[in-house]
């Protein structure tokens, strides 16, 4: 008869199999986890997935692994997320605990897998809300996991809970939790990595939690409070090693004055495309904009403009430059985010975007 | 008066003779008195005095006298609390300190100085009255603004006891005044580890913190700096051999630096030749034998006649015969063959550098000026032969 062979695997699956025998059928499951139809059919076998998630705390380091790995391949894709969190595990933790459990041990081995099924799941904004019960207890040990870069003991980076943080900073609790004190304001130890060199996934997890937190106009004065020096850190990676005339060198952060020559930009587009998204949520308020008026950000971004050579980034630039050049009788709103644009005009600018874009 | 007793006692005394001896010596004894009441006691201290003359007194001083000199009473004092061979190492500290704090607190701080240091001298095994002679004597030296050796004092007390929070705070605040802003913040935080959120720390934290990056700014300005003067003088250097401007003393191009384009002019260093634009911008010594007087002009460019740079100048205060004018001089220049060239003043700076037999001396070009066919002409350039 033509049993499925998946449910054949299923008793080399269990614990007690022989390990080169789990070894081998895991190794099947991990190239099947590779397709998406591999995924539509392995999630069809709730079996399977109960005994891959049961594996990944397999005593054999590479059993344990390849587990984890099919979990980040099932992860990768919403729908894979969602089914995911239905299981759990023989300890009767869900998926999202477990995986907690591995971050924070500095003694697992594959850590980074734990950290990349937890980014790939904080990612599904519908899911955020019921998992973020899992993560609150542990806020302050997985920040702690983030600032240490040597937390793990065997050889994983953790680069991957830069993008877990900044996909949980949607939730409104997390971002009042980074911006108050327990003992500690988290974002104050958050802020290096936007200039961590040996990671872009590390930094723009950093970079992408600021531009999370600046979406919401509540948290705008906690950002732009000069003791948090936040606009160094934003405008650091936008800026090379150009010369300005003394009277501009003058209106920057004092840290971002007179930097050498052989200073580079920020080399990952979508890190440089997240500080333009901040700084024009910075111009919807008037507050905001005399601010970064006030600490040169114009002419930073004059500068960047002449570089930058992606053209959505360049009209990001360009839209935060368009307000910050007017006078404020001339942008005439206290809050732009407030002025209301009719569709048809909405559709006239989308389309005038799209044709800048195009053009170059 | 025992010396008339023992003449008659050689025999007993009758009770008469005892009495009348008796009323003798009462006679000369009252005498005696009465001699000394005619005359006031004078060697002790006055009413109006006393208070000075006990704080002279060593037992009772409370500051060593100013011109330093201890009477023989204050020496054995000091020496019954100060000889090592009465005391343990560890008294001697205490009494050191004690001394130290004594003056301490009369803000006699150098004095308590050297208390500290005596104790601190004594290497007693006690840590902490180690740390504490080391952060009192910190102390002293912060009130005298000797905040190299606050913050070196601070930090030993530290070493003999690390959660000496008074010697920290010290260690920070003199470590701000030194300028060693990453000390500063190191004891600031260590400071702020523990629970209390002293709000003088925090400020004395992000003081450090601004003027740390102050310094660092400061810094990277006089690197941009130093890297603009350097390319620059490149730039002049490049543009002279470009142009094959013959440099005195400089045997061949690589031979080319700028100390030998300085002006030897006194004040005249910073005139230097510079280069704007691509144009090499000159100083320039105008000689008028003649009078015995000259013209230094700055920054000429190089592209331009050096007849414009004469237009300027005249006329002269001194030509009150009016003499010196474009139209009636010729201006020479002395060649590396020792010898005079009349040139057209017409021709651009740089082109008459460039003249046969030129030499740049003291990076400096130098023109004589003369009137055309004067008698001073004329002699100026029989001195020649």
């Amino acid at each position: 008869m033509a049993a499925d062979p998946l449910d054949e695997l299923l008793q080399f699956l269990k614990p007690e199999a022989r390990i080169d025998l789990r070894h081998i059928a895991l190794d099947h499951l991990v190239g099947l986890s590779g397709t998406e139809e591999g995924i539509t059919t392995l999630l069809s076998h709730d079996k399977i997935i109960q005994s891959i998630i049961n594996l990944t705390d397999d005593k054999i380091e590479e059993v344990a692994k390849n587990a984890l790995l099919i979990l980040v391949n099932i992860t990768a894709n919403p729908r894979g997320v969602i089914e995911l969190l239905k299981y759990k595990s023989d300890g009767n933790k869900n998926i999202v605990k477990l995986c907690i459990g591995y971050v924070l041990n500095p003694e697992k081995k594959d850590a980074d897998a734990a950290a990349m099924i937890l980014s790939n799941i904080t990612r599904v904004e519908t899911e955020l809300e019921s998992i973020l019960d899992a993560f609150l207890p542990h806020l302050n040990d997985i920040l702690n996991a983030y600032v240490n870069i040597n937390f793990n003991k065997k050889g994983s980076n953790l680069n991957f809970i830069g993008p877990m943080i900044s996909n949980l900073s949607c939730c409104h609790s997390i971002r009042k939790w980074l911006t108050e004190e327990n003992p500690h304001i988290p974002l104050i130890k958050l802020l290096p990595f936007c200039s961590y060199e040996l990671s872009n996934i590390r930094r723009g997890g950093a970079m992408g939690t600021i531009r999370n937190l600046s979406f919401d106009p509540e948290f705008h004065d906690f950002l732009l409070s000069n003791d948090l020096e936040l606009l160094t850190y934003l405008l650091n990676p936008i800026m090379g090693g150009e010369e300005y005339i003394d009277e501009e060198m003058d209106t920057l952060p004092i840290s971002l004055q007179y930097l050498p020559k052989e200073k580079q930009r920020e080399n990952d587009i979508d890190i440089r495309k997240m500080i333009l998204e901040t700084l024009n949520k910075f111009c919807m308020r008037r507050k905001g904009r005399e601010f970064l008026r006030d600490n040169g950000v114009y002419y930073v971004l004059r500068e960047y403009h002449k570089w930058e050579t992606d053209p959505k980034v360049r009209l990001a630039c360009e839209n935060v430059v368009d307000i910050l050049i007017q006078k404020e009788d001339e942008v005439g709103a206290e809050d732009l985010s407030a002025v209301e644009v009719p569709d048809d005009m909405k559709e006239k600018f989308e389309k005038m975007d799209e044709d800048y874009i195009q053009e170059k | 008066m025992s010396e008339e007793a023992p003449k008659v006692a050689k025999q007993p005394m009758t009770d008469e003779e005892r009495l009348a001896l008796c009323q003798k010596l009462d006679k000369e004894l009252d005498d005696f008195i009465d001699s000394l009441e005619k005359k006031r006691y004078t060697e002790g201290w006055s009413e109006d005095t006393w208070e000075e003359e006990m704080d002279k007194h060593p037992f009772f001083m409370k500051s060593t006298p100013e011109d330093g000199a201890l009477s023989p009473l204050a020496e054995g004092l000091a020496k019954l609390k100060y000889d090592p061979e009465e005391n343990t190492p560890l008294e001697l500290a205490a009494n050191y300190k004690e001394d130290g704090n004594f003056n301490f607190k009369h803000k006699n701080y150098r004095l308590a100085i050297l208390g500290y240091t005596e104790g601190i001298k004594q290497r007693c095994n006690d840590a902490e009255i180690n740390a504490s002679l080391y952060n009192n004597r910190a102390a002293s030296h912060w009130h005298l603004k000797n905040y190299r050796s606050a913050l070196f004092d601070s930090e030993k007390a530290l070493s003999f006891n690390a959660n000496h929070t008074k010697a920290r705070i010290r260690a920070a605040k003199a470590a701000l005044e030194v300028t060693k802003y990453d000390t500063c913040i190191e004891h600031c935080q260590k400071l702020l580890e523990g629970e209390s959120k002293d709000k003088e720390i925090v400020e004395l934290l992000n003081t450090a913190k601004k003027k740390k990056q102050q310094q660092e700014r400061d810094q990277r300005r006089k690197e941009r700096k130093n890297e603009k003067d350097s390319e620059q003088k490149d730039q002049v250097i490049k543009a002279i051999i470009q142009r094959g401007i013959k440099i005195s003393k400089c045997d061949d191009e690589d031979d080319i630096d700028l100390s030998k384009l300085e002006p030897s002019l006194p004040g005249a260093q910073d005139a230097i030749v510079h280069i704007e634009d691509g144009v090499l911008r000159w100083p320039l010594l105008l000689l008028y034998p003649e009078f015995q007087m000259t013209d230094f002009i700055r920054g000429c460019p190089e592209n331009v006649p050096l007849l414009n740079q004469l237009e300027q100048v005249f006329p002269a205060p001194w030509d009150e015969e009016n003499k010196y004018s474009c139209s009636k001089i010729n201006v020479y220049f002395e060649g590396y063959d020792k010898m005079p060239h009349v040139i057209d003043p017409s021709k651009n700076l740089g082109d008459l550098l460039v003249t046969k037999y030129y030499e740049l001396k003291a990076g400096t070009p130098a023109f004589f000026i003369l009137p055309r066919g004067s008698v001073v002409e004329r002699r100026f350039l029989e001195s020649y032969i």
